[in-house]
């Protein structure tokens, strides 16, 4: 039977809306439908190298006399993007926890590993209160480079810590999965 | 317990760990499309201002070319975001093949795919550890394209979205 008009437009409506069906398959990392903590290492590894040089390149922008400094609003959206970049890093990490047996040991370096982003996210969320309170000047950068620098140091223990879970025991979800079939 | 129950049993687990364990981008994908798509086209755009701005100067002032490289792959990203918002509404919505909206998904999609192109080959000059063959000024006017084709391709998405929000409606 065909469904009524309405319905079908309120179903449509729906799924426009549904945040799951946008397709960041550029951005994932799921093997076989489930989530894939070997393919999440190199895409978590590639995810910090990217932080790091675009923080690079904003250090560069305040600190370089050669370059033209880019206006605030520019230097706000690039900050935008290093926090979404951030979120996408906690997706995987949340989704690598929730597959993953805990034990005194992993439970540690999750703990670990959620403090340094969540100091990595403050930092530039504060600089992006300056920004846009302009408080950052070219002329007084030195604060602004330290504060980029210490983002810099969490974003490589952030790959560290990942790339050490990824070589302890395997998920025990996925375990019991292969044991089942 | 027989092995059907067994085998269903296990089907179930596995379909809840499949859920369980699927990260998903919750911060990329608000309610609103046209939102998703302006936040990106920012976020893109002003990444490729970052670069471009090293590529004003002499070589001496760069960076070195592993941060280019991987500055490069974050703009392209954004235009695989770009392209993951627009496949939301056309996934959903079905285009007859001789309207508008159908000439402007085409669109889209062509713009996307020269500009992918383009970071593509700027991104292979910056692979490895050779000099860049390319000088300062063709670089600078490169990434200047891309910024400008990622603005036109924000107006498209613009209009083609509010073309099929007409049509769900």
């Amino acid at each position: 039977m065909k469904m009524p008009k309405k319905l079908r437009q309120q179903r449509q409506r729906a799924q426009l809306k549904n945040p799951v069906l946008i397709n960041f398959e550029h951005r994932l990392c799921i093997s076989g439908g489930r989530f894939d903590h070997k393919g999440a290492q190199p895409l978590v590894e590639d995810m910090t190298e990217r932080l790091r040089c675009v923080l690079e390149l904003v250090r560069n922008n305040f600190t370089n006399n050669q370059i033209e400094p880019l206006s605030n609003e520019v230097i706000f959206h690039v900050l935008t993007s290093i926090l979404m970049e951030m979120a996408d890093i906690s997706a995987l990490i949340q989704s690598f926890q929730q597959s993953e047996k805990q034990t005194a040991e992993t439970e540690y370096i999750f703990n670990t590993l959620w403090q340094h982003l969540d100091d990595a996210k403050e930092v530039i969320k504060k600089l992006c209160r300056d920004i846009v309170s302009s408080v950052i000047a070219k002329e007084n950068n030195k604060q602004t480079c330290q504060s980029i620098d210490e983002v810099k140091v969490d974003i490589v223990n952030i790959n560290r810590l990942f790339s050490e879970l990824c070589q302890l025991e395997k998920p025990i979800k996925n375990k019991m999965l292969k044991k089942a079939g | 317990m027989n092995s059907s129950q067994k085998s269903n049993k296990d089907k179930i687990q596995e379909n809840e760990s499949y859920e369980e364990v699927v990260p998903y981008f919750p911060h990329r994908a608000s309610s609103d499309v046209r939102e998703n798509i302006s936040h990106s086209i920012l976020q893109t755009t002003s990444l490729a201002s970052l670069l471009m701005g090293l590529f004003d100067t002499d070589r001496d002032s760069r960076v070195d070319n592993e941060t280019i490289f991987y500055g490069i792959t974050t703009v392209r990203n954004g235009v695989e975001d770009i392209n993951s918002y627009i496949s939301c509404v056309t996934d959903t919505v079905s285009i007859n093949a001789s309207s508008p909206a159908n000439v402007l998904s085409v669109t889209m999609a062509e713009m996307t795919g020269k500009v992918k192109d383009v970071l593509d080959l700027l991104h292979d000059q910056f692979g490895d550890d050779k000099d860049c063959l390319l000088n300062n000024e063709t670089i600078h006017a490169i990434f200047k394209s891309v910024r400008t084709d990622i603005t036109k391709i924000a107006g498209v998405a613009d209009d083609l979205v509010g073309m099929l929000e007409k049509q769900q409606a």
